[in-house]
């Protein structure tokens, strides 16, 4: 298991997906977990892509891109911290690239541990770090197909 | 020439996404001279990446290094 753990750890993995992510997606990665018998808890966010209003005009998608190097670079950094910080059994990470619609998903972090508090603290930690150091950007495409640039809260 | 890869809204203030320069003595003279053919940038935040790590420090440069110009970041 640790062996196993170890070897998984050492190459940053993708994390993007092109478009939206689908629910399907997220389910059967539930489902993947089940023969998992050590877990005890999951945690899952789920970042969905807001119809925000701006200057009063709508926006109906984000168009996602990213120094795709750099950010695998970060989020495996990142990846590798929180298995350091935390006592998880598995995480995974996933970011859309290019067109998410409003409504749709465009990021899917799920952490698995023994016990609920692990599962939970460290989903919270990935969202908020990936946020912070991973280089993603979102053209934030309104109804009239003008466009802005995303900005963090 | 120096590489310089633009990220986000800089890529609507230079036209496009990749763009070479002459200019590398140093990557604040080469930084410089890119702010004086697009005057935009002067009032954009961004961080600056060396061959993909982030660096806050003036460095020489070399030919055919990578400068990365990110504004601030927007993933999730």
């Amino acid at each position: 298991m640790q062996e196993d753990k170890i070897m998984k750890r050492k190459e940053p993995k993708n994390i993007f997906l092109d478009g939206a992510i689908s629910p399907e997606k997220i389910a059967n990665s539930i489902a993947h977990h089940q023969v998992k018998t050590n877990i005890g808890a999951h945690d899952i966010f789920l970042g969905q892509v807001r119809a925000d209003k701006i200057d009063g005009k709508e926006v109906k998608a984000i168009e996602y891109s990213a120094n795709i190097e750099l950010a695998l670079k970060e989020v495996h950094e990142i990846r590798e911290a929180t298995f350091e910080k935390f006592d998880l059994t598995c995480m995974h990470i996933y970011h859309s690239l290019g067109k998410v619609k409003a409504g749709e998903l465009c990021l899917f972090v799920f952490t698995s541990s023994a016990h609920r508090n692990e599962a939970m603290e460290a989903c919270r930690y990935l969202v908020e770090e990936i946020k912070a150091k991973a280089p993603i950007f979102g053209k934030e495409i309104f109804l009239d197909d003008t466009h802005t640039w995303k900005v963090n809260k | 020439m120096i590489h310089i890869h633009l990220y986000g809204e800089l890529t609507d203030i230079v036209g496009k996404e990749k763009i070479e320069m002459s200019t590398f003595q140093s990557l604040r003279k080469c930084l410089d001279a890119l702010k004086e053919e697009f005057p935009s940038l002067n009032a954009k935040v961004y961080r600056v990446a060396l061959n993909n790590e982030i660096i806050d420090e003036d460095v020489q440069l070399k030919q055919g290094d990578i400068i990365a110009l990110m504004p601030p970041f927007a993933g999730g």
